[in-house]
């Protein structure tokens, strides 16, 4: 009883094999969403809702007014990214997001992506010069990427 | 530390897998970048260091491996220096970003992964060795779950930690058709470290994370999306606090588009540092201060969402319980025009920060107040393209000690590209900047990207 308490982990991974136990039955039925975008998409951010007018994203069970590229979507993309990675892969390969999003950037993408400064990029140019003062106003928006597995580059100075 | 590297016959299995699995696979693409960077610095202390690393990113998605469902994505890259060491990890040093099967099944959106991958749904994105799954199951359920051995980088001169033997996490949700999601989740990354007799104490840095979401949306055009993260690891019983869930975190955003070119939008979010940090790397930076919060709530109104004349006004306002209040507002406005292939943008912003106080300076305070502002353009001309990119700050406050007595940093960077062929580019930067940290920084970077095969997504968005 006490390891029961003691891991929900385990609890929930059981509740999983058993989920896959039954999963033939359990599975939806409906056709999986394309893995590729099937035309070639224009310049600029795409808003899906200028071609796909109401109907929900199969799977996805959402307007696709939802997956527009709009600025505040770009800004909280990672609520969207979290839920529906596998809508994202209909455009975008993982090499997209390990541009920003990889644990060990070599690289700035500020300055990988010096050509494209029509990107969001999460350090902006020179921000090691300023991200103190960034730190210093809130610390908890390092720690969303910094600071817990990936950290040997804040590490080098930060001990 | 000594940097852990892979061992020749990993290599070699690697190297052999992916020929197999490319000889078999139905569409194969090939990508990546090499990039030949030069930089110079001058320090405030008159020392100098030249800086000539380089780099190779380089990655293959094979899909449709002998003609089933199954694909093999790799990516990774390398970097050696022919001058200064330009990074912490050595000379010469390189990483397997990502490498993984996949299976596609053709209904339920059903995934699986097989490698090292990047898994997203429970409280975070996590890099893992592992195996995840993913479906969509009858009723409007979908369920998510990853488990394997963390992907670890070294920390540099860090104190030595438990071994991170494990992470594993999941998601189950639910989705009303058009209106809205709720989903729970969890997370547990490592064990708590066991004292041994006659052993250094470990530093416990296991993570246990429950996780709520929920989305709604009563209207294609209004949408509201929140997320809370508790904190489960175990306290010391004898802590004056110890709860068995502790609120770690919480995000709401909502979005409205107002009409097809105008949306309103804002955010509300709060940390508490003890919950939030806890297993944190790197304590002495991340201070796990029972009493301290962050809360902010931002707003922006967008102006022309989908057309060629984009204008953005953003306001945030945040608390730092140590720190005191900051404000950051401005705006920016975005120009795209298909007939000249120009993109543009102009923005400013404005930071106003209660004055932070300094323990054995020169001065009692210091402001953190700055502005920043930023112009960019792109051409892209078929052929050829070019870009400029400049971006400068003013602090108000010279004896701000991290500013070592600068009051402005600026940086500019221009770029011209050239296509030879429709598979491969070739452009250069050139960078001039001045900053506290570094009284002048030329950089000089050489890029050439590639892409063979078919099958590139979103024509390579």
């Amino acid at each position: 009883m006490k390891a029961w308490k003691s891991s929900p982990l385990l609890v929930f991974g059981l509740a999983l094999c058993l989920g896959f136990l039954s999963a033939c039955s359990l599975l939806s039925p409906e056709t999986s969403f394309a893995p590729t975008h099937p035309e070639q998409l224009g310049p600029g951010r795409p808003m899906c809702s200028s071609c796909h007018e109401s109907e929900p994203f199969a799977g996805a069970r959402k307007p696709y007014s939802a997956f527009d590229h709009t600025p505040a979507f770009l800004k909280d993309h990672g609520l969207a990214a979290g839920r529906d990675a596998g809508t994202c892969a209909s455009c975008h390969g993982q090499s997209f997001c390990a541009d920003c999003h990889s644990g060990k950037t070599m690289i700035p993408p500020a300055v990988l992506l010096g050509n494209r400064p029509d990107r969001t990029m999460p350090h902006p140019a020179a921000y090691l010069s300023t991200h103190q003062i960034e730190g210093k106003l809130d610390p908890a928006r390092c720690y969303t990427c910094h600071g817990r597995a990936n950290n040997q580059r804040c590490a080098a100075c930060h001990r | 530390m000594a940097r852990k590297r892979m061992c020749p016959a990993s290599i070699v299995v690697l190297l052999a897998s992916t020929a197999a699995s490319v000889g078999f696979a139905a569409e194969v693409e090939a990508y990546g970048t090499t990039l030949a960077r030069y930089w110079n610095q001058s320090y405030p202390d008159l020392s100098k260091n030249r800086y000539v690393p380089l780099t190779q990113f380089v990655g293959i998605d094979a899909t449709g491996l002998g003609d089933t469902p199954w694909s093999l994505h790799l990516f990774g890259w390398g970097k050696t220096d022919l001058a200064d060491q330009s990074s912490p990890g050595g000379k010469g040093e390189g990483d397997l970003t990502f490498g993984y099967l996949q299976y596609r099944a053709p209904k339920a959106n059903a995934e699986v992964q097989l490698g090292r991958f990047a898994a997203q749904g429970a409280a975070g994105l996590e890099m893992v060795n592992g195996l995840s799954a993913r479906a969509d199951l009858r009723g409007g359920f979908t369920f998510a779950f990853f488990g394997g051995k963390p992907v670890i980088y070294d920390p540099v001169g860090a104190p030595q930690a438990a071994p991170r033997d494990f992470i594993a996490g999941g998601r189950l949700a639910w989705r009303a058709a058009r209106y809205g999601e709720i989903g729970v989740s969890y997370l547990q990354d490592g064990t708590a470290p066991k004292d041994q007799p006659g052993q250094p104490i470990l530093e416990d840095r296991s993570r246990k994370l429950l996780g709520g979401d929920l989305r709604l949306s009563p209207h294609a055009s209004f949408d509201i999306s929140g997320r809370v993260i508790y904190n489960q690891k175990k306290e010391d019983p004898l802590s004056a606090t110890s709860k068995n869930a502790r609120l770690a975190g919480q995000d709401y955003a909502m979005s409205w588009k107002v009409t097809r070119t105008i949306q309103l939008s804002g955010t509300y979010i709060e940390r508490n540092f003890k919950d939030y940090y806890a297993g944190t790397n790197l304590p002495a930076l991340f201070r796990q201060i029972e009493t301290e919060k962050y809360k902010a709530h931002s707003g922006l109104l967008s102006f022309g969402i989908s057309g060629p004349l984009q204008v953005n006004v953003d306001y945030r306002k945040a608390r730092r319980e140590g720190n005191g209040d900051s404000t950051r507002a401005g705006a920016e406005f975005r120009m795209t025009s298909e007939r000249l292939k120009l993109k543009s943008g102009l923005a400013y912003h404005r930071v106003t920060a209660t004055d932070v106080p300094l323990t054995g300076g020169t001065v009692a305070f210091y402001s953190l107040s700055h502005s920043e502002a930023r112009l960019w353009l792109m051409h892209d001309g078929g052929r050829y393209f070019l870009s400029l990119d400049a971006v400068s700050y003013s602090f108000d406050d010279e004896n701000n000690p991290m500013l070592n007595g600068e009051s402005k940093s600026y940086l500019g960077v221009a770029s011209l590209g050239f296509r030879p062929g429709k598979r491969v580019t070739i452009s250069g930067d050139v960078s001039y900047g001045m900053n506290p940290l570094y009284k002048k920084e030329v950089r000089g970077l050489l890029r050439l990207d590639f892409r063979f095969g078919v099958g590139a997504k979103g024509g390579g968005k």
